[in-house]
Parts: C-alpha cells; sequence; structure tokens
C-alpha cells in the first residue's frame, strides 16, 4: 500500500508544526523518519493517520485521497512512544480489539490473536493483564495489536524508545521480519541513527517542520557514516541529538 | 517523635469521633429515647413509641421514601450525564467564552441555597415548573451538578484522550472509542460523582420546600418541622432512615467505584 503526502502543512493552536512536507512511501517499503524532538516526527504520523487535521496539503493511501476520512477509516495504525494499551483489558483483549470493532466472529478472533502472540514470542499470555507484563512485552503486545488490525500503513512512534540496547535491537529485527510477513508500509519514527540505517529501505531526516533530505540509506549518511551528505548546517541538531542518543 | 506522632494520630482520631460519631452515637439513642433532659448524660426514659409510630405509617414511610429516592437517583443520573459532557467539553476542547463557562458551571458552589432557590422560584413560576416533581428535579440538579462536574473534571483529565486515539487508529468510531474505552475508565469517577449528586439531592430541604411548594413530599421536607417543633424522636427516626440511605448509597456506589478501579489497573485513581 503506498503513501504519498503532498505539501502538507499543520498549524497547531498560533505555531506552524509541519511545512511543505512532501513524502512518497513505496508499497512494501519501510521508511524511517529521522530528527531531533520537536521536529514534527509525531506530527506527521498523527496527520497521516487523520488524528490531527492539516492546514493544507494532501494524504493520499493506496492513490486514494483521504484528506476527509476519519481515523477509523484510514487503515494507518499508530504504535505510539507510549503504547496506549488499554489498561482495563486483557492482552488477548487488547489484540483483539480491532477485530471486536470489525464484529468479527470470537473464535477466529481468538485464533488470530493466538497467531499473532506466537509472531511475537508471546505464546499462551493470551489471559495476561497488562500491568502484570514488562516494558519489552507491552511493546510486542502494542505491535500484534497494530498488526490485527491489519494496516494498510503502520506508523511506528519511537516504540523502543524505553528499552536497553539488546531488546532495542532485538525488537527492531522483529519489526523488519513482521513488516515482510505482512507485506506491510511501514514508517518508523526514531532518533537513532544506527537503528534507521539497520532497519529502513529509506530514510527522511526532517529538521524544523521540513523533510530535509529524503534518499535510501547510504546515500543519507556520508561515507564513514558520521554525517549527512546535505544541508550539513541545518542538520547540525539532529546529529547531536543522535550523538548523544548514542552515547547514552 | 514517635510518641508526638501518636499523640497527633490519637487527637485526630478524638477528634473525628466527637465531630461525625458522637452525632451519629446520639441520634441513634435518640430514636428510642422517650425523655432525655439537661443535665442527665443518659437518656431518663426509653421507648419504642417513635419507632412504632413512624413504622406505623408504613405506607406512608414507603411512598415518601420512594419518592425522595427516584428524585435523588433521577438528580444523580442527570448529574452525571450532563458532567461527563461538560467535562469532556472543558477538558478536551477550546473555544471562546471556555473560562467563562468554566466559572458558570461552578457558580452553585458560591450563591447560597436560600438566594438561588428565591431567584429560581420566580422563573420557575413563570414557566409553569413550581409545584412539580420536574422543577423540583431541576432545581436539584443545578445545584449538585458543580459536584459531580468537579469530578469528572478531574477523572477526564486523568483518563484524557490518548486511549481514545489509540482506538480510533484501531478502527472505532468517535463514540464506540469512548464506550469501550474511556468510559470504563470513568465508572469509578462516576459513581463517586453519583453518590455525591445523590446525597446534595437527598438532603435539599429549603429548595425542595420553595420549588415543591409542600406539595412535593421528599425526607428532608418531612423531618425538618419534627426537629423545628422540638418532637426530637420522631425526627431522630427519620433522621436515621437518613443516614441509613446515604449510608448504603455511598457504600454501594464506593464499592463498586473500587472494583471497577481495579479492573482498569488502579492507574488512573491510585
Amino acid at each position: 500500500m503506498s503513501l504519498q503526502v503532498e505539501k502538507l502543512n499543520v498549524i497547531l493552536g498560533r505555531e506552524a508544526i509541519l511545512h511543505d512536507v512532501d513524502l512518497s512511501v513505496g508499497s512494501g517499503e519501510f521508511i524511517s523518519l529521522l530528527g531531533p524532538s520537536g521536529c514534527g516526527k509525531t506530527t506527521l504520523l498523527k496527520s497521516i493517520a487523520g488524528l490531527l487535521e492539516p492546514s493544507s496539503g494532501h494524504i493520499y493511501i493506496q492513490s486514494e485521497l483521504v484528506d476527509l476520512v476519519v481515523p477509523e477509516k484510514r487503515g494507518a495504525v499508530i504504535v505510539f512512544q507510549d503504547l496506549r494499551l488499554f489498561p482495563h483489558m486483557t492482552v488477548e483483549k487488547n489484540i483483539g480489539f480491532a477485530m471486536e470493532i470489525q464484529k468479527i466472529p470470537k473464535d477466529i478472533c481468538r485464533q488470530v490473536v493466538g497467531e499473532l502472540l506466537e509472531e511475537v514470542n508471546l505464546a499462551g499470555y493470551e489471559k495476561k493483564k497488562v500491568r502484570e507484563m514488562s516494558g519489552g512485552q507491552l511493546q510486542r503486545v502494542a505491535l500484534a495489536r497494530a498488526l490485527a488490525a491489519r494496516p494498510r500503513v503502520l506508523l511506528l512512534d519511537e516504540p523502543f524508545s524505553g528499552l536497553d540496547e539488546t531488546l532495542r535491537q532485538k525488537m527492531g529485527e522483529l519489526v523488519r521480519q513482521l513488516h515482510h510477513k505482512h507485506h506491510l508500509t511501514t514508517i518508523l519514527v526514531t532518533h537513532d541513527k544506527q537503528e534507521a540505517l539497520r532497519l529502513s529501505d529509506r530514510i527522511a531526516v526532517m529538521a524544523g517542520g521540513r523533510i530535509r533530505q529524503y534518499d535510501h540509506a547510504r546515500m543519507v549518511f556520508s561515507a564513514d557514516g558520521t554525517g549527512f551528505t546535505c544541508f550539513p548546517k541545518q542538520l547540525e541538531e539532529v546529529q547531536n541529538e543522535s550523538a548523544k542518543k548514542d552515547h547514552i | 517523635m514517635r510518641k508526638d506522632r501518636w499523640r497527633l494520630r490519637t487527637g485526630i482520631l478524638l477528634m473525628f469521633v466527637m465531630v461525625i460519631l458522637m452525632p451519629a452515637a446520639t441520634l441513634i439513642i435518640w430514636v428510642f429515647t422517650e425523655r432525655w433532659s439537661w443535665p442527665d448524660l443518659w437518656p431518663q426514659t426509653f421507648s419504642l413509641r417513635a419507632v412504632r409510630e413512624i413504622t406505623g405509617r408504613k405506607g406512608q414511610l414507603i411512598s415518601l421514601l420512594g419518592s425522595s429516592i427516584f428524585i435523588s437517583v433521577v438528580v444523580a443520573f442527570l448529574s452525571v450525564g450532563i458532567g461527563v459532557m461538560t467535562a469532556r467539553a472543558l477538558v478536551f476542547y477550546e473555544f471562546r467564552g471556555k473560562r467563562f463557562f468554566h466559572f458558570v458551571s461552578m457558580l452553585p458552589f458560591l450563591v447560597p441555597a436560600t438566594v438561588f432557590a428565591m431567584g429560581i422560584q420566580v422563573s420557575f413560576i413563570k414557566v409553569g415548573l413550581n409545584n412539580s416533581v420536574m422543577g423540583v428535579v431541576i432545581a436539584h440538579l443545578i445545584y449538585s451538578l458543580p459536584y459531580a462536574v468537579r469530578l469528572l473534571l478531574e477523572g477526564t483529565r486523568a483518563v484524557g484522550q490518548t486511549l481514545e486515539e489509540q482506538a480510533r487508529v484501531l478502527g472505532a468510531s468517535s463514540g464506540k472509542a469512548f464506550l469501550k474505552i474511556s468510559f470504563p475508565l470513568l465508572v469509578p469517577v462516576m459513581l463517586t460523582g453519583f453518590s455525591m449528586a445523590y446525597v446534595v439531592s437527598f438532603s435539599q430541604y429549603f429548595l425542595t420546600l420553595l420549588i415543591g411548594g409542600g406539595k412535593i413530599k421528599t425526607f428532608a421536607i418531612v423531618m425538618v418541622p419534627y426537629l423545628q417543633s422540638g418532637n426530637r424522636n420522631i425526627a431522630s427516626v427519620y433522621g436515621g432512615l437518613f443516614l441509613g440511605v446515604t449510608l448504603i448509597v455511598f457504600g454501594v456506589t464506593e464499592r463498586l467505584a473500587g472494583k471497577y478501579s481495579k479492573k482498569a489497573g488502579g492507574e488512573y485513581y491510585g
């Protein structure tokens, strides 16, 4: 499922957050949005999902104009940084939420939940309560819940930010695996340069509400892998942010 | 240090006993008292006369209980319903005059019941709502709404909109997102708001008297004249029943609220 963003402008309150953002993601492609905090990455994801109303510009999902389509009908599912699992539901209910809304029969629902839990290495966790699980497990549940909704576009808003490096890498691999298995079109928001390089087909570098560079991963970074090939001054802050993250 | 803390704790406990439990105990004793005059610390004569007199009027008592509970339950339901919508409007939306609207919703806290009742009585007479159950319900509602709104504002702020956003991108319409996600998480605070609004309505005397014109009988309306005439044992039987009904409503709602809060992971209300 392809995604096309054209000249997107978003104003929140009186502040312009996104300026003329253009982004094109091919069907089955995995791209990363890389940029410092406050550069508009999450705003862009929320606009694609229909949670924010752009002041101008257009969004197309699979060539269909979705500007006036409500979030529940867009098929763009976000896994947020804070995961947003429903605290009053079990793991099974959380994952099966989208299917319950679509009125899919319960036995099919149960079967799909079981399969998805196996895919995220959490088989047998159906009846667990959300508060009984660890951070890494919760991230897997959030991922399984998003997949259960059969998204046309999967939007990942820094979902691994709270994890240690090893777990972060494992989750990255799992996401990449699921992306291929489910033939997804995926956008990952990250601060982490290495993560973006490892997982993505293409990387969009954002700063100040604009996409400064959008290219194949190897083209975005300079040959030694330490800097960006274009806009070095504007992107200094992006680099600093990544360096800080690496240091941590 | 530890001794000081123990003294403070004991002092607070004694104060609690003096302020709340002593009057309640006195009320219960008065139910079975025929004569208790100063300076005796204990009644001189006990009797079941007051209890017999009121239980003798069983039909009247049941109808009184029924009308009081009916009015208060309707008021409590409406308070919670309107409170939820008001809280969502104030927390999630930006609109012109929002601060003024917030202030107006809290106004009944600031205006004394007597002033409010006299003002609203004139308006109700004009629109034909005086001497009617609906008039009493509306008057009680205006007075109990700020309690429900205040509680629901905090609850709505705590639950937030993020989970509803997640539900929306997973395919739920805005209505379903509210019903399946926010509603169950708001149930504990809604129940607390319900019991507060119920108690405020159940204990309204002046408003009910003025708007109901003496035709709408509630517990408070029947009980107060006995108190004023010095017929303490009859008033105490009514008072005991009043206290019992209120405690049952509080007990049931708090128990349910605790159960729902636990089910929601206890994340929002501790």
